[in-house]
């Protein structure tokens, strides 16, 4: 996985990812979007070929910043994560 | 939280029922058992002899394509081992060798006739009755197979299962997440690499998203 931050606001964040899948940011962009004061989450596939992501944050500055959300959110994936794996070695 | 259950369970496939996780979460374990899980295949052939009516690139794309029962422990991807040998070493390289002839009757060469180097290796086709290529008389193949371990996305052949996710029928939240794996590891086994797989791509991303935003 390489990444690149191309814009940085406090309302707004850019990234773009290569080489990783997809549904890696589909799952960050889904647990951004249910974090109170994000106005918009989500990633683009600039081509199918070329395996380059763009993820994009956006959020309203006077509940949370778009660096807090995007540390939240990360956070929490990881934490789901964590329990994912003790339940799979439990079954 | 989380909460995972079996529901249906075989040696070749699994059925997992899943509640409470993101849709997303559960989409990226399935694919990540399609794509990402280590599986073993033979991925580069040395071909001394081959006098069949098969040209080599077709014998050998043939072979590629046979599952091997892949030991992910004790073996690393090439790419991540520390041998840096072009030849790889006994962490990244299982190796094969293929004889065959016809004498005076044609023969059909099967996978069990592939000759592992090491006699105790638990690296092996998956069924000894895959058919390879058929020899008429006089005709004669010699070969050595270079096992590798490799991932679905880098090539199909070492693609380690077919996953779907669906919804459980009339129970709302509720979500089925079936594995049927193709020979190379127990299905279990898949879904524990692909979940391990998913936190430390988790943990890749938070580290390199929070090292490039300071903090």
């Amino acid at each position: 996985m390489e990444l690149k931050i191309t814009v940085l606001r406090d309302e707004f964040i850019e990234i773009e990812v290569l080489k990783e899948d997809p549904a890696i940011l589909d799952s960050l962009a889904e647990i951004l979007q249910n974090i109170e004061g994000v106005e918009y989450a989500g990633y683009m596939i600039e081509h199918p070929l070329t395996m380059k992501l763009i993820l994009r944050v956006k959020t309203n500055p006077a509940k949370i910043t778009a660096r807090e959300a995007l540390q939240k959110a990360l956070n929490e994936l990881l934490n789901i994560s964590n329990v994912l794996l003790e339940k799979v070695y439990q079954i | 939280m989380v909460d995972l259950k079996i529901v249906e369970e075989d040696e070749k496939s699994l059925k997992v029922e899943i509640r409470d996780l993101h849709l997303s979460i559960a989409n990226a374990i399935r694919r990540l058992a399609i794509s990402e899980v280590p599986t073993m295949a033979v991925e580069e052939i040395l071909i001394i002899e081959n006098t069949s009516a098969m040209p080599n690139e077709v014998l050998a794309h043939r072979i590629s394509l046979i599952p091997f029962i892949s030991d992910i422990d004790r073996y690393v991807q090439p790419e991540e081992c520390t041998c840096g040998s072009k030849l790889g070493c006994d962490r990244c390289v299982v190796r094969y060798v293929l004889r065959a002839e016809a004498k005076d009757e044609p023969i059909t060469v099967y996978s069990r006739d592939l000759i592992p180097e090491d006699p105790n290796t638990i690296v092996k086709p998956v069924s000894p009755n895959i058919p390879i290529i058929k020899l008429a008389p006089k005709q004669r193949i010699e070969m050595e197979l270079y096992v590798r371990v490799g991932t679905g996305k880098k090539h199909a052949k070492w693609q380690a299962s077919i996953a779907t996710l669906y919804d459980k029928d009339g129970e709302p939240g509720k979500k089925i997440l079936f594995i049927e794996s193709i020979g190379f590891l127990p299905p279990r086994r898949i879904l524990l690499e692909a979940v391990k797989i998913f936190k430390k791509k988790i943990e890749e991303l938070k580290e390199k998203i929070m090292g490039e935003l300071g903090g």
